[in-house]
């Protein structure tokens, strides 16, 4: 995330605002941000590769075939997957062939793992975007009643909301939902990914931790905000708190909301693994369930790949947002934020 | 993903106060609300009590086999002989929690001690040393973040496989990242303080200051974060063994429980509402523990 913002230096040249030195700043992020996926690729190569484990026999072992092999095609196949190379060969030769686009082959269904991947999300992609809606509508939402409530009851209910949220296990909402929903008012169908009736209970279920998440952060920076002067200039003005709140404190209250997008859309997506399972739908997260169960180290490392990408894609544009948006923000002459 | 976020801030405390004053115009909707700042506490004390004694004596609680299973006796709905009903074999499901909470328990431990050890031996150097060090770790810091924790962890069950211990481990590393981040930001704050320099110019040692001085500091806070991962420890965990990589069948353990009772979902919705429903209860008890913890009110 945000790890500029803690080491700028106190020496920093302030730059005036209007000419602030996007350039550098985009190119420190871009930086950042490939380091950081190559980072997550690393480690999950080391995580997946290079535990005291076998691939070519969990792969065999994994199927649940108990077939016996020969020695010569279990050469074969390590061959194959250049495990009979060094650590640091197989790392690069794997590394480069993820950058032209090759990130290997399923080990159950020896398919591409892209092709996987790709055919999996237009199932997923729908799901996690409404999710990630009704959590931000939501989140929102409870955050200004909690803020805008004047009794000190209400304030504390709507302000004890988002802890709930975050507590509660996802999986369970999903089946108190298909419960209530689908089989004592069957309104919406329990399984399947057919239209949009059967997007909204997974959604729903899906969420509510993002909700709460949104919900917490976005009502810490509205309280900081009220507390600022040019609230308190506002309401001086005669503003009512709702007034205040609304086109004075909910704008300068973005910016954190925005910084955690990322982790949003990262958890929306590998909470599809839960939820999808609940529901059963065809997905993003069943492929990824399958793939753990078979120990399919490919397909895992894709998505640990793809997940990675995701995270930093949302990132760097909501920083960017925030620095194209908000005027307080100040650069200093290498581009890091001062 | 943003755990400390959830901690109050200074700025969050600010209300309290602000309640306190407003407390001689507040109707009876607000009085009563007011008290359940004394109860709700003691409530949720309570909850955590009872599950530690579930964990510690399960033979006590619920003397029944929690394996054993009664086909005469099947899918009863709850009630004075069979508190949370009964399964699709005629196992009791009261029994079956209990028994199975030492199991949930004992792995989320695992994983918050997992997670709090190697983030702090991450997360301290990294605020306390500075320059390189701490630039080296803020990047392994980053990436740990930028995997969503759920796939972080069933990263680790691909390699290891399902069972228990491994969930546990798996859940213990994917809470390394906030561990580590909170610790460095609590010891870099802590170490710009007077007292630190006060204790450096009376001639303590780095080693010293930081043993003696830092960490009796930051101590608090980390506990606090601690208890409340504690809670999210058990829900990645259940999340887990309701997926299917936890302790295998007929062993109990929350997450499996409320898995089981899937199927029986349209005829038999106790099965799976009551298991998760104590889970909720935990870490929702948990949760407002620690927020007592870290905000001191």
């Amino acid at each position: 995330m945000s790890q500029n913002t803690q080491t700028s230096s106190a020496y920093a040249i302030r730059v005036r605002a209007g000419r602030r030195p996007y350039g550098a700043y985009v190119r420190r992020r871009l930086v950042n941000s490939v380091f950081v996926v190559l980072g997550a690729y690393t480690l999950g190569f080391f995580i997946l590769f290079l535990l005291p484990s076998d691939p070519v026999a969990i792969m065999l072992d994994g199927s649940g075939s108990g077939l016996y092999v020969a020695p010569e095609q279990l050469e074969q196949l390590r061959e194959r997957y250049n495990l009979d190379r060094s650590v640091v060969e197989q790392y690069l030769i794997q590394l480069f062939s993820a950058v032209r686009g090759d990130i290997g082959y399923s080990i159950q269904f020896n398919e591409p793992v892209t092709d996987l991947i790709l055919r999996a999300l237009p199932a997923t992609l729908p799901l996690a975007l409404l999710a990630g809606f009704v959590a931000l509508v939501v989140g929102s939402a409870v955050a200004l009643a909690a803020q805008g409530a004047r009794a000190s009851w209400l304030r504390t209910l709507f302000e004890s909301l988002p802890a709930l949220g975050a507590s509660v296990p996802v999986f369970w909402v999903g089946l108190l939902l298909l419960q209530f929903f689908a089989f004592r008012f069957p309104i919406f169908p329990p399984i399947g990914n057919d239209g949009w009736r059967a997007l909204v209970l997974p959604a729903l279920a899906l969420s509510v931790p993002s909700a709460a998440a949104i919900a917490q952060v976005f009502s810490a920076s509205l309280s900081v905000a009220l507390a600022q002067p040019y609230c308190k200039y506002a309401k001086a003005k005669g503003c009512t708190h709702w007034q205040v709140l609304v086109r004075y404190a909910a704008k300068n209250a973005l910016p954190p909301v925005i910084g955690i997008l990322g982790v949003t859309a990262g958890g929306l997506l590998t909470g599809s693994v839960v939820t999808e399972t609940v529901f059963t739908r065809e997905g993003l997260g069943r492929l990824t369930e399958n793939a753990v169960t078979f120990q399919d180290i490919p397909v895992v490392q894709g998505i640990v790949l793809f997940c990675a990408l995701v995270f930093v894609a949302v990132t760097l544009i909501a920083d960017l947002a925030v620095l194209a948006l908000d005027p307080r923000v100040s650069l200093d002459a290498k581009g890091s934020r001062a | 993903m943003t755990l400390e976020n959830t901690l109050p801030t200074a700025a969050n405390r600010g209300g309290a106060d602000i309640a306190v004053r407003l407390d001689e115009r507040d109707g009876l909707p607000a009085r009563l609300w007011r008290s359940t700042r004394f109860v709700l506490p003691v409530l949720a004390g309570l909850v955590v009590f009872t599950v530690v004694l579930w964990a510690l004596f399960p033979w006590y609680f619920a003397p029944q086999s929690p394996t054993q299973t009664f086909p005469a006796s099947r899918l009863l709905p709850p009630g004075a002989e069979h508190w949370f009903g009964t399964d699709y074999v005629g196992r009791d499901l009261y029994t079956r929690v209990v028994h199975g909470t030492r199991v949930s328990i004992g792995g989320a431990s695992l994983a918050v001690f997992i997670g709090f050890l190697i983030g702090c031996l991450i997360g301290i150097p990294s605020g306390y040393v500075g320059g390189r060090t701490d630039e080296v770790c803020m990047r392994v810091i980053d990436v740990l973040l930028a995997i969503p924790s759920l796939l972080l962890a069933l990263m680790v069950v691909t390699v290891l496989g399902p069972g228990t211990g491994n969930a546990a481990i798996a859940v213990g590393v994917s809470l390394i990242g906030t561990f580590a981040r909170l610790s460095r930001t609590e010891v870099l704050r802590c170490r710009s303080e007077a007292y630190i320099e006060a204790a450096y110019l009376a001639g303590s040692s780095r080693f010293y200051t930081l043993v003696f001085h830092v960490l009796p500091n930051v101590s608090g806070t980390l506990i606090a974060l601690g208890v409340l991962e504690f809670g999210l420890a058990l829900l990645s965990l259940a999340a887990l063994s309701f997926l299917g990589y936890g302790a295998a069948a007929p062993t109990p353990e929350w997450g499996n429980l409320v898995a089981e009772g899937r199927n029986y979902i349209a005829i038999a919705g106790w099965l799976t509402i009551l298991p998760g429903a104590v889970i909720a209860l935990l870490v929702v008890s948990l949760n407002y523990l620690s927020r007592r913890i870290a905000g001191r009110h």
